[in-house]
């Protein structure tokens, strides 16, 4: 028996021809609201998303879009902070609220035993929230005592700095807050974030578990009979223009660090370019999973750091792709150059057969496991609405990771990977 | 439903099916960690677990067969257990039992690996560790509440210098002494069926022969009788304290009530320290309270950041009155009742996923048995106010107590 196992010998390998994503139909609610309804867990659980088009890039006054988002939860008509956070966490349920540059949510967690007594309170959260002054200070205080901390980190530095070369610092995507940001938000500018964003016209609803007509039922009545919010008052358009800095090499110096911060980033391309699904194809053999090119020559073959990679970015009015990295100092000049060697060889030398195969089994695999259970489903459907995006956007993504050839792939390294285009950012030690 | 099946080579297979994934997980615990190594070799279980990615006997690459199958894979280190998994698509599970358990059959050491593993865990100790605000508390602290017990060093490491002095003769014996099928548990959680899981198992795992095992003999931590104090100037813009207290091992019956003891004072915005302290008083910017969950005697931290201006020594005594508070007076059935649900539906969601659930019945197993995964809940339902009182009253103690001053160097 145990003669004929052969250990060399890699067991039979499936190819993922095909990933099963049937796009959610939404119901529109009376009031106009998409509600996605994901009805696939056996377990008595829910998850509900509350999704508003809005985000960092809307705002006025710095802060005000995570600060309305995360005070959401600080006091309403019938409840203060305190009883809120008794309530939720008697029920056993939690709330997660997040924003983005265009988007705000709240997702909230519950069993479906404690569903209609979590309901009511999220319900008031998101159509009657109070701000108080007390709660804000506390807030604010603390969060820049977090941002002290934050400023300690190189990776944060790094990143700061990095944004701000690409967009410029007037431009949302390379703004950051400084300790003067927390001394100037203004309650006000928090209301009128709030005011502007979280109405059932900029709304929509993604509920996902195991969902009974109850359940639904309640959400409907509660978020879509009738609309709710200021649907009349909406933020001025932006039309900020990226300003990339002229000097393309930023250090932030910080003092006695044992590592430095090291990001190398280049603006690019965005979802709607014809190039982009390739690019992405092309970012992951660069340094974009744990067998990249960066990963085995920078880490497994050099030892120089504990990880590198690089990743896309892609925003409504703006895309980046960045390769980020901490390395200690001695390592740090040769770190640099082995990340524009590896660029180079992909614009030289056609990606092998095998490796181009790997790539390929791997972002497959990644994209099954995006669609795999009720919640992963969830986010994937998120993605699609806050990026605008077609409901075939995956199958054609799909398309394009497997017919890719390894000469469109040194071609798009050809045109993007151009040294002069990168901005360099180091934060930690000469 | 939770199979379970132990081979001749005492490799314990469990297995659940989930069809409501196309995934698999196949998840490995090897019953070593930190607590398993030489004072002077401190991080080495770590260190061992990056080794275990640098090819094995027949296999010269870990990662690149996986990736083929369209699977992911990643591994962690405790004080406790080294713990791998794989997820991989239904149809290409083989891929992940053959790479495992070539990997428990032998590695391919190499003195080359050895010295690039060792330079990226120096880098990752760094960036994790040294060069991050706070990053260094846990090794202060962990000294200073165990004296003896390895429990002494964190799973890191005390210094890079350990790593950069472990040798591949180390590194072999390491593995011939921890790893082995008679020292591993292998879960199975997926869209898989139990007759398949276990053909696979015996096809792969089987043929790999039982290892002498010698179960270390662990130092007993005595009593503590005094309570131990230190402090330290860090270049950090806000001053810190750590309060470490003993508390009993992951399988005494005390375990659940010093867990819900922990979540009374900080799981949540309505847990004491933080209602109380950060939201009413506003006097702490950050609280918190945690259990090590180690499998043998573990520590219970309290910590706290005080708003600027409140000094270390007064933050230390609204700490500490919080728990005195413990363990004088009753909580209410109401509050005990709050944070049991909290820990339920917690249980609930964190067993959903596959792949947590595969992790969850093979640690479960490693202290106890899997099943008793489910049982969880009902000994938190059980517990009583007067339980609770008594094990606050147990753990508060001063003498029990070490506390970590973490200053900031401005007010040096």
């Amino acid at each position: 028996m145990q003669a004929s196992l052969n250990r060399k010998q890699c067991p039979h390998i499936e190819l993922l021809h095909n990933i099963e994503f049937t796009p959610i139909k939404p119901s529109i609610l009376s009031n106009g609201i998409e509600l996605y309804s994901i009805d696939k867990c056996d377990k008595e659980v829910t998850r509900l998303d509350f999704m508003f088009q809005s985000g960092k890039w809307d705002q006025t006054a710095p802060l005000s879009a995570i600060f309305s988002n995360t005070l959401l939860k600080e006091g309403t008509q019938s409840y203060t902070s305190a009883e809120i956070a008794e309530k939720l966490d008697y029920y056993g349920a939690w709330i997660q609220p997040s924003v983005t540059q265009h988007n705000s949510y709240l997702t909230v967690y519950t069993l479906n035993k404690h569903f209609n007594q979590v309901i009511p309170i999220i319900e008031e959260m998101i159509k009657s929230p109070t701000f108080p002054e007390k709660e804000f200070g506390i807030h604010c205080n603390r969060q820049r005592e977090q941002y002290m901390v934050e400023m300690n980190k190189v990776q944060v530095l790094a990143l700061h700095a990095s944004m701000e070369q690409l967009y410029g610092l007037d431009h949302p995507y390379g703004a950051h807050a400084t300790l003067e940001t927390f001394n100037h938000i203004k309650l006000d500018n928090i209301k009128d974030f709030y005011n502007r964003a979280y109405k059932s016209s900029n709304c929509t609803i993604l509920i996902t578990g195991k969902i009974t007509s109850d359940i639904l039922k309640e959400v409907e009545n509660r978020f879509g009979a009738e609309a709710w919010g200021n649907n009349d008052l909406s933020f001025t358009a932006k039309n900020t223009l990226a300003h990339p800095a002229a000097d393309h090499y930023t250090f932030v110096e910080k003092e006695d660090t044992q590592q430095c911060a090291l990001r190398i980033a280049m603006p690019s391309i965005n979802r709607e370019h014809p190039d982009y699904n390739g690019f992405r194809v092309l970012n992951t053999i660069y340094g974009g999973y744990f067998g990249s090119r960066l990963m085995e020559n920078i880490r497994e073959e050099k030892g120089y750091t504990y990880g590198i990679g690089s990743s896309t970015s892609a925003n409504k009015y703006g895309a980046h792709m960045v390769i980020s990295t901490q390395t200690a100092n001695i390592y740090r000049d040769a770190v640099i150059d082995e990340i524009f060697k590896e660029m180079d060889r992909l614009k030289i030398e056609l990606v092998g057969q095998e490796e181009l195969l790997t790539v390929k089994s791997y972002l497959m695999g990644e994209m099954a496991r995006m669609f795999d259970g009720p919640f992963a489903q969830a986010d994937a459907q998120i993605s699609l609405t806050a990026n605008n995006l077609e409901d075939d956007y995956y199958q054609k993504q799909i398309q394009i990771i497997k017919n890719i050839s390894a000469e469109e792939i040194r071609d798009l390294a050809i045109k993007y990977f151009v040294k002069e285009n990168f901005y360099t950012t180091i934060a930690g030690s000469r | 439903m939770i199979n379970k099946h132990i081979l001749s080579n005492g490799l314990c297979l469990l297995h659940e099916e989930d069809n409501s994934t196309q995934m698999v997980a196949v998840n490995v615990l090897y019953n070593v960690g930190s607590k398993d190594e030489h004072p002077d070799r401190t991080g080495f279980a770590h260190l061992f677990e990056h080794l275990m990615f640098g090819g094995s006997v027949n296999i010269p690459d870990y990662d690149r067969p996986l990736q083929d199958a369209g699977g992911e894979n990643n591994a962690w280190t405790s004080n406790d257990c080294t713990n791998y998994y794989c997820i991989v698509p239904k149809d290409n599970v083989e891929v992940a039992f053959w790479l495992e358990s070539d990997r428990m059959l032998g590695l391919d050491f190499s003195q080359q690996s050895l010295d690039i593993q060792k330079s990226v865990v120096i880098e990752e100790f760094k960036q994790r560790v040294l060069n991050q605000p706070y990053g260094d508390m846990p090794l202060l602290i962990r000294p200073m509440a165990y004296k003896v017990h390895p429990y002494r060093w964190a799973t890191i490491g005390v210094t890079p210098d350990h790593i950069a002095e472990a040798t591949l003769e180390e590194v072999k014996t390491f593995f011939y002494k921890h790893y082995a099928p008679n020292n591993a548990i292998l879960s199975v959680v997926g869209n898989i069926s139990f007759e398949k899981a276990l053909e696979l198992t015996e096809k792969w795992f089987a043929p790999i022969e039982k290892r002498d095992i010698v179960q270390l003999d662990l130092p007993k931590e005595p009593e503590q009788k005094e309570a131990r104090f230190e402090e330290v100037f860090r270049d950090v813009p806000q001053s810190t304290l750590l309060k470490a207290y003993h508390m009993c091992a992951r399988t005494n019956e005390d375990y659940q009530a010093c867990d819900v003891l922990s979540d009374l004072l900080a799981n949540g915005r309505s847990a004491r320290l933080f209602n109380r302290l950060v939201m009413e008083k506003q006097l702490f910017i950050e609280v918190n309270a945690y259990i090590t969950g180690d499998i043998e005697n573990g520590l219970f931290f309290v910590t706290g950041k005080p708003v600027p201006g409140l000094s270390l020594e007064d933050a230390d005594r609204l700490l500490t009155e919080e728990l005195m508070t413990l363990t004088e007076d009753l909580v209410t059935e109401y509050e005990l009742r709050k944070v049991v649900n909290k820990f339920e539906s917690g249980d609930l969601f964190s067993n959903i996923n596959y792949a947590s659930r595969a992790f969850n019945i093979a640690y479960y197993q490693m202290f106890a048995s899997a099943e008793e995964v489910d049982n969880e809940v009902q000994r938190y339902l059980s517990l009583t106010p007067e339980k609770i009182r008594e094990v606050a009253s147990k753990i508060f103690r001063p003498e029990n107590c070490s506390t970590l001053y973490y200053r900031s160097s401005s007010e040096q």
